[in-house]
């Protein structure tokens, strides 16, 4: 077993983490152009909804539903009871970003006030690896390689198939003449938001089962990688947003393996950097949106 | 909100009564640990310590008639949220003496340690505090000097002689990893590879393949819960937890290194060492209090230390007839080392000093004799947990021992 | 007392940051998302040029002795160099969000850097034994409260600073900027040099910032400066007055000191960490809230003499949130 091969299998690992909400947080800008600084502690929200669900009783995958749906509905409210608020008063987007740090700040510190500073875990068997071709994973690492599929799927779907994906992409395209062909704004920003939040709900568990332990402060690290896949993608467009989470989650790991691993984040974020610098309209984008 | 503000600071700071009042008849202690922020868990831990001590010393009837009672303040783990936490406890408060902090701050409070007033009773083994000189100075945890040469002590006679580290890099990790280094490959030890590992990442796989591709028979390691639960069930899931020996430090003498390996990780080729007496009557009086306060069997970090840190200085406050920090703070060393009649817990310590013998308290965690710095020498047990969570001691390394084993770390 | 008299020259130090974020980001509109990287670099460099050569096994570079002041302003200086390379990257036609997940990034590759090579600023363990400005021999009050002098008069020329900035052409056109770049782009200003200078001046006065607090502490270490250090000061200009320097400062007041140092005396509940978690929740709150009620803060901008000169414009499309 190579080293180089198991560390990418790891790296699909995160990968799939890492899509699953990268192509919530893409879709969300993109349809309302704005970066929601609070999205990674929606996952973080999620993570903790599946535990309680996990404590009584109940098995991770259905609480990993649960938490999803929790955090869709949450997510909409947000939007809806505060961030609309300074979107309809117009006020300036620095304005809205600080705002919604706001909401960050209010959701970790909530969580630690109920939960506590400690770190939890979830209630699941133990793991035990299984080698599949040159990689070593568990059953659980398969499964969540298997969720991420399923998201992308879904979320193609949606994009392509359904009417409400397709006005999501046109406003994500061009906002203004979206409206102008009569296209509901409010609600596909509502419906945006939902969809949104469940993939963060999703994320949030799936990241916190691949940590094994978690606490408050999961899902803020987590955002700043999730910076780096979206904008590698290209900002605003999800499918680029897939092939970021691959191209950070295995370049990631695989670092990790040769390199001092303390730095396997930085890279990721000199990544990001380095393109917002030569090209800002991410890696697979045709058209700039700096 | 500024005015409210103002006015409660000032009036709190005119209110506060020192330790002991005229007519009032408790005495404060104060804990001093990280309770938020990367380590905080050592908090908590400490104030069981504490919190057992209390309860037993207030159920022998207390200092001089007077109860304990204790109040807890927030180092966050930093250095400059640290400072003036301390000294808010210090000046409005008015602790009889504080217990705490740790290594992750406690190079930074040595300006503080050395202007105070009152014994403060560090629990942090960082090898900086060796040596210093200042008088109301005092720990009773030991340094990581000899925490690192009762590690390779054990590591070698078990012939384990390759050897990975894999410590964190929190702040006070690397003092303990130098001397433990330079004590094993001076006897004989070889070290194979060292990952350091960041604190609270999301995966260590790539680090754990590369340890185990270097084939040690024995892994160092000191890692905070959180990240301990992390790295070892990426061990399991690679399936390399029985491939090798790993040995911790007094950080996983904890129920919650425990709780984030979970029985079957936690009962598998995992061992430490802490500095702690097992065998002395001291150990088995705390542990029926301890249970009884804290309702538990199971250890917590630096419990242990923050009880004998309180009872010593219980027994000094008792055997100066004081409070106050100037008087009896060279009573500590009267009531901890030898000669004198060895006692070992806070009620007999009392019955014989009404007496007017000399005592010699000796405790769970060590003998509690201060050396001329003001620095304790443990004899160190070997732990493993049973499968509910208990420790086991498997093994024992007596002072001198361990004193024999020890090579001063090298400056990193 | 030893308490009141050490909060003394940590307020002026905190007004001093917040000055220095208002000048930022207040009046110029760059959202530095941390800045509190440019505080630890005013911190440690301050730090390491006043230690002398490295000792109780701590390693780091330029060690010196230098008299307190050359040291603080040094400190400045390299605060203010960081700042020139990262805003090399930021200051070019980045739109708001874009421009703050790059600090963002930015900050957090400083923090791996400084913790990991310990060669550095002696990596997690941080620098400690930082040598107080004032003589020994004083009792401890009088220490602080001799130290709480000096940050108070180096809080003054900052202000005094930091007021002429604001009232002068510069500020004017800072401010021009912040409201719309495009328009006053097209009136030919040179809108990147003057973000630049903008973005260093608020970095030079982190760091002297950065420089008093690790003097403070006598200790500074990687745990210090944390991202949400940066959120704190936004709360703190936020309540208390954005683009005003009165304002910068009641924030100081008002966030970092007084909600901080008040919630100290709250009665344990039994558990430091709930009081930590709802200070947090507190603070997020103040930062949602803030500019709902009070979109200006506390002390709002005074564009009395300016109002004839500026122009009223409306927000870009790119630049405002729309529905």
């Amino acid at each position: 077993m190579s080293i180089l091969m198991l560390s990418i299998g790891f790296g699909l690992v995160t990968a799939s983490v890492l899509a699953i909400a990268g192509v919530g947080l893409s879709l969300q800008f993109g349809v309302t152009n704005f970066v929601n600084f609070a999205y990674g502690d929606y996952a973080t929200l999620g993570a903790y909804i599946a535990l309680v669900a996990n404590e009584h009783g109940l098995n991770i995958y259905v609480s990993m539903l649960i938490a999803g749906i929790v955090v869709a509905i949450f997510s909409a409210l947000v939007n809806r009871l505060v961030f609309k608020r300074f979107i309809d008063k117009r006020v300036k987007l620095v304005i809205l970003l600080v705002v919604t740090i706001g909401v960050s700040l209010v959701i970790e510190y909530a969580l630690q006030s109920i939960f506590g500073a400690q770190f939890q875990s979830y209630t699941i068997t133990s793991p035990t690896p299984m080698q599949i071709g040159p990689f070593l994973l568990t059953t659980g690492q398969i499964a969540i390689i298997g969720i991420a599929v399923l998201c992308m799927v879904g979320v193609h779907l949606m994009l392509s198939r359904t009417r409400v994906g397709k006005a999501m992409r046109a406003m994500s395209d061009n906002p203004a003449l979206a409206e102008a062909s009569g296209i509901d704004t409010l609600r596909i920003t509502d419906l945006t938001w939902l969809v949104v939040g469940f993939l963060a709900g999703i994320a949030g568990v799936v990241l916190a089962m691949n940590t094994s332990t978690f606490t408050p402060l999961l899902g803020s690290f987590f955002l700043m990688l999730l910076f780096a896949v979206v904008i590698l993608g290209g900002i605003g467009k999800p499918y680029g947003a897939m092939l970021g989470a691959l191209v950070i989650g295995v370049v990631t790991e695989v670092a990790g393996a040769y390199i001092n691993a303390a730095y396997q984040d930085a890279i990721a974020f000199l990544i990001m950097i380095l393109l917002l610098l030569l090209r800002p309209q991410g890696l697979f984008s045709s058209r700039g949106r700096a | 909100m500024l005015a409210a503000g103002a006015c409660v600071i000032l009036a709190s700071a005119f209110a506060a009564t020192p330790a002991l009042a005229a007519g009032s008849n408790t005495i404060t202690i104060g804990v001093f640990g990280d309770f938020t922020g990367s380590e905080s868990f050592l908090g908590p831990d400490l104030t069981k310590g504490v919190a057992t001590a209390v309860a037993a010393i207030n159920a022998a009837g207390g200092v001089d008639g007077k109860k304990l009672t204790y109040v807890t303040a927030d180092d966050a783990g930093d250095p400059v949220d640290a400072i003036p936490a301390l000294r808010e406890m210090l000046s409005v408060d008015h602790p009889a003496f504080v217990v705490g902090p740790f290594s992750d701050i406690e190079t930074a409070m040595i300006p503080i340690i050395k202007e105070s007033t009152v014994p403060i009773i560090v629990q942090g083994g960082s090898t900086q505090l060796d040596k210093i000189t200042a008088p109301y100075f005092w720990r009773t945890n030991t340094s990581d000097d000899q925490e690192g040469s009762a590690d390779a002590f054990w590591a070698i006679h078990q012939h384990w002689l390759r050897a990975a580290f894999a410590y964190t890099t929190a702040a006070g990790a690397a003092t303990l990893m130098d001397p433990t280094r330079a004590a094993y490959e001076a006897h004989g030890g070889k070290v194979v590879i060292t990952e350091n590992l960041v604190p609270d990442q999301s995966s260590y796989r790539s680090q754990i393949l590369q340890i185990m591709a270097a084939k040690p028979q024995v892994v160092f390691f000191q890692q905070d819960p959180q990240t301990a639960g992390t790295f070892f069930s990426e061990v399991a899931q690679l399936g390399f937890d029985n491939k090798t020996q790993w040995l911790g430090t007094d950080v996983e003498y904890s129920s919650d290194v425990f709780k984030a390996l979970g029985p079957t990780i936690a009962t598998t080729n995992l061992q430490f060492t802490n500095n702690s007496l097992e065998s002395s009557p001291a150990s088995r009086y705390f542990s029926v209090w301890y249970n009884k306060v804290n309702h538990t069997t199971m250890p917590a970090l630096a419990a242990p230390q923050g009880y004998d840190a309180v009872v010593v200085a219980a027994l000094a406050m008792e055997a100066a007839h004081s409070t106050q920090g100037s008087v009896f703070n060279r009573y500590m060393i009267k009531v901890a080392n030898p000669p004198g009649r060895a006692v070992y817990s806070f009620a007999q310590g009392k019955a014989l000093l009404a007496k007017g013998i000399k005592i010699n308290y000796s405790g769970v965690s060590s003998t509690v004799d201060f050396n001329k710095y003001h620095n304790v020498v443990g004899p160190f047990g070997v732990y493993k947990f049973t499968a509910n969570g208990n420790m086991v001691q498997i093994g024992q390394i007596s002072s001198i021992a361990n004193a024999k084993f020890f090579t001063p770390g090298t400056v990193h | 007392m030893l308490y009141l008299a050490s909060l003394l020259p940590l307020a002026a130090i905190y007004g001093i940051l917040v000055i220095g974020l208002n000048v930022q980001c207040g009046v110029t509109g760059i959202l530095n998302f941390t800045y509190i990287t440019f505080v630890a670099i005013g911190a440690y460099v301050t730090g390491v040029l006043t230690m002398g050569a490295p000792a109780n096994a701590q390693t780091y570079i330029l060690g010196a002795h230098l008299p307190f002041l050359v040291a603080l302003v040094i400190g400045g200086l390299a605060a203010a160099a960081l700042g020139a390379v990262v805003s090399f990257t930021v200051l070019r036609r980045l739109r708001s969000d874009y421009l703050a997940i790059v600090t963002i990034g930015a900050g957090q590759i400083v923090y791996t850097i400084i913790g990991n090579e310990t060669g550095v600023f002696n990596g997690w363990n941080g620098i400690f034994g930082i040598p107080v400005p004032v003589s020994m021999s004083l009792s401890p009050i009088m220490q602080q409260l001799a130290f709480g002098g000096i940050t108070i008069l180096i809080l003054a020329a900052v202000f005094f600073a930091a007021q002429r900035i604001q009232y002068s052409p510069l500020g004017r056109v800072l401010r021009a900027i912040r409201d719309d770049e495009g328009v006053t782009e097209a009136y030919g200003r040179d809108t990147f040099r003057m973000k630049l200078l903008a973005f260093l001046i608020g970095c030079f006065v982190a760091g002297i910032g950065g420089g008093l607090l690790g003097e403070y502490a006598t200790a500074y270490a990687p745990s210090a400066f944390l991202p949400g250090e940066t959120f704190i000061l936004w709360a703190a200009l936020l309540i208390g007055g954005v683009a005003n320097n009165w304002g910068a400062l009641l924030g100081a007041l008002i966030v970092p000191i007084g909600f901080a140092e008040v919630t100290r005396f709250l009665p344990d509940f039994g558990n430091p960490t709930l009081i930590e978690s709802l200070r947090g929740v507190a603070i997020g709150l103040l930062i949602i809230l803030a500019p709902a009620f009070l979109p200006k803060g506390l002390i709002r901008e005074r564009l009395a003499k300016d109002r004839a000169q500026s122009r009223v414009t409306a927000p870009t499309e790119e630049e405002t949130s729309h529905a």
